[in-house]
């Protein structure tokens, strides 16, 4: 504990230290090793060089090509001013995810919807995207106790393939498919060589994820209920579920869904969006997604979208975060909710924008086609 | 695309590191006082490195050339999904083995069991493969690469990590095996998937971007030789147009030297339409993209695409 005064560096031990605190509550990986070795690694290249203390620090102390950025920030405002003492600066407002904007919390109408007898119709005038889609009124109100069961069913058939994706892995397994040359013969040495038993290999199941992104813009109301009734059961069914709910920002939304009661799940993740029933931003949301999410897309990762592709925002942008998305996970599934209207061509400019990068386009309107569900996530 | 720009302050590069950037240049490896840094730190806290960045930018180069820099030997372990301990850690030669039982069995020896267990299970019977060769290696501490890490899965990540920690082995039937001189390790990885918190936080981080203007110049002149000045400038000033393009297969530095290889095994001594389109299978490896490119050109995009300044 008294290196650095020896070194004739007071306080620069409780300098790095603070340091290190501010990274970690920007979310680096920083635990008390690596601050160890980012206060040996100053030591060795001596504190006067400014430029490779900066580098080295940065070498030690961040784990991905995005926090490059943000330590740059950092690193200039703490140690711009003296070395010893300089006091831990804020957190900027820019350094962390945009705040949807405020609108009248929608969930009110969610108590309201919640509150109502189940059963009730609620018989509602869809928004169409363009006026030549049909505007044929939506007939959907909170499911009654048969469709709950469906909706449950459903998402334990969704999670029961979700864990059980064959994978190149092999393993041993008495009653594999195919047979384990090596460990038969390792199987033979205590028999001098006889093989009287065959070893077997059965393949490794791989554990998929579902990540899940609902818009719950005005035009999307009802059917985002009905979805993310259905996102609720499957958390509940399995822990490899991420959702995510936008609107004009985007909000993750996995922990409170995951609660037990269906209904209590969704009055949780209602009061937790800020933007519910507000405009549609799907290019600006997904790239929420890809720059403070994205450790949740990756090469296991199904992305499942909901949206009517009615947005506000920049198609292009869609279209290049769409693309790196696609890039990075398995599939990409678009649930459109007007698909389940006959007369309905996706001409929106966020839909087109989308098309190219989207595995899968399927509806998602009522009970049956989510009864569809799991043969269009999994084929 | 460019690289992100150095950083600034009114200070001397440390002059060890300057002395290793030095030694890589002399190995035909250009590189920044960052990279530097990284590869200094790795070899003396000592830490793993993990390079990052985008295909073709010269992340396996790094451990080439620091082998070659040290004159210690390089041992590479490529990675890819369902790779497991058998492969990438030890194997023993059960076809040795078994010989040996059945001469043994004719030779009618006296040994008893046991000494020929012990035999059998000894070291000319086990095969090593890199990660054992990386810990058992005599001499100089080599080099240990492991490329494209992100290929691999989640368990041959948790083992990567144990084995990063202590640099010891346990076979079953001969003990646990240390390394006498811990190697250098490189890990590359090209981001098609997030890799483990715990890796990530054991190694240094540093990312390899594309480069600037001036940079390719350097390399391309540094690595064809043969070929002319004015060449060389347009060969770079045309990658940094082709790269603010927006392909689906971005070329990197190694595409860049191919073509400049190409250029000067053909004898060109300009960029025009029609050795562009002779030669453009060196540097776009997409048909989409090809086409991309055939339009533009087309367009007439050639003369601003040379003209450019970054």
């Amino acid at each position: 504990m008294r290196q650095a005064d020896r070194n004739g560096e007071p306080g620069l031990m409780g300098a790095v230290v603070r340091f290190c605190r501010l990274l970690r509550e920007h979310e680096f990986l920083v635990a008390p090793m690596e601050c160890a070795d980012a206060l040996r690694a100053t030591t060795m290249l001596g504190v006067a060089d400014r430029a490779a203390v900066h580098l080295a620090m940065r070498a030690v102390l961040t784990s991905r090509h995005e926090e490059l950025d943000i330590f740059d920030t950092l690193f200039e405002r703490f140690w711009s001013g003296a070395l010893a003492d300089a006091p831990t600066p804020l957190p900027a407002p820019e350094l962390l995810p945009p705040k949807p904007r405020d609108t009248v919390p929608a969930s009110l109408s969610m108590d309201r919807w919640l509150a109502a007898p189940r059963g009730d119709l609620e018989t509602v005038e869809a928004k169409s995207a363009s006026h030549s889609a049909a505007g044929s009124p939506v007939r959907m109100g909170r499911s009654s106790a048969d469709e709950l069961r469906t909706i449950e069913r459903v998402a334990r058939a969704v999670a029961r393939r979700l864990a059980r994706q064959p994978s190149r892995r092999w393993k041993a397994s008495e009653r594999g498919r195919r047979i384990d040359l090596r460990a038969s013969m390792r199987r033979s040495l205590p028999l001098g060589g006889e093989v009287a038993q065959m070893a077997r290999r059965a393949q490794r199941l791989r554990k998929l994820r579902l990540v899940t992104v609902c818009d719950v813009s005005g035009s999307m109301d009802l059917y985002a209920r009905f979805f993310l009734q259905f996102v609720s059961a499957l958390q509940r069914s399995t822990a490899r579920v991420e959702s995510f709910a936008f609107a004009t920002g985007l909000t993750r939304i996995t922990g409170q869904l995951a609660s037990g009661h269906p209904d209590a799940a969704m009055a949780a993740a209602a009061h937790a969006v800020r933007d519910w029933s507000a405009g549609t931003r799907i290019g600006e949301s997904l790239a929420i997604l890809e720059r403070h999410w994205s450790r949740y897309v990756d090469r296991n990762t199904i992305l499942v979208i909901l949206s009517d592709g009615w947005d506000t925002g920049d198609p292009a942008l869609l279209a290049a975060t769409l693309e790196r998305l696609a890039a990075r996970s398995r599939r990409i599934i678009w649930l459109n909710p007007l698909l389940g209207s006959a007369r309905y061509r996706p001409e929106t400019a966020g839909m087109r924008a989308a098309l190219p990068y989207i595995d899968v386009l399927a509806p998602l309107n009522d009970i049956g086609s989510l009864r569809a569900l799991p043969r269009v996530l999994f084929h | 695309m460019a690289e992100r720009p150095p950083v600034r302050h009114p200070c001397d590069v440390n002059p060890e590191i300057a002395g290793l950037q030095a030694r890589l240049e002399r190995e035909s490896y250009l590189t920044e006082p960052q990279v530097a840094t990284a590869i200094f730190l790795a070899e003396g806290l000592p830490r793993p490195l993990l390079v990052e960045g985008p295909p073709g930018v010269g992340k396996t180069e790094i451990a080439k050339v620091l082998a070659r820099s040290r004159n210690a030997d390089l041992i590479r372990l490529q990675c890819y999904e369902g790779l497991d301990v058998s492969t990438a850690l030890y194997e023993w030669n059960y076809a040795k083995q078994l010989l040996h039982i059945k001469l043994g069995e004719q030779a009618a020896s006296s040994s008893s069991v046991a000494q020929r267990e012990a035999e059998i299970f000894s070291e000319p019977y086990l095969l090593k493969r890199p990660l054992l060769q990386a810990i058992t290696h005599v001499g100089a501490p080599p080099v240990l690469l492991i490329d494209e890490v992100d290929r691999s899965d989640e368990e041959f990540e948790a083992f990567l990590l144990e084995l990063l920690s202590d640099f010891q082995v346990t076979i079953p039937e001969m003990g646990t095996i240390r390394a006498v001189a811990q190697p250098s390790v490189v890990l590359t990885s090209n981001r098609t998937r997030e890799l483990s918190e715990a890796l990530r936080r054991r190694c240094l981080y540093l990312w390899i971007d594309y480069p600037t203007l001036e940079k390719e110049l350097r390399i391309v002149r540094l690595k064809v030789p043969g070929i002319s000045e004015a060449l060389a400038r347009q060969v770079a000033l045309f990658m940094q147009a082709v790269r603010r393009m927006e392909l689906s297969r971005t070329p990197g530095v190694a595409e860049t030297l191919d073509w400049a290889a190409a250029l000067s095994l053909l004898g060109a001594t300009s960029l025009d339409e029609s050795v562009i389109r002779g030669t453009s299978g060196c540097f776009m490896k997409d048909r989409d993209d090809a086409n991309q490119l055939q339009t533009a050109l087309d367009d007439g995009a050639l003369a601003t695409m040379l003209s450019f300044r970054a």
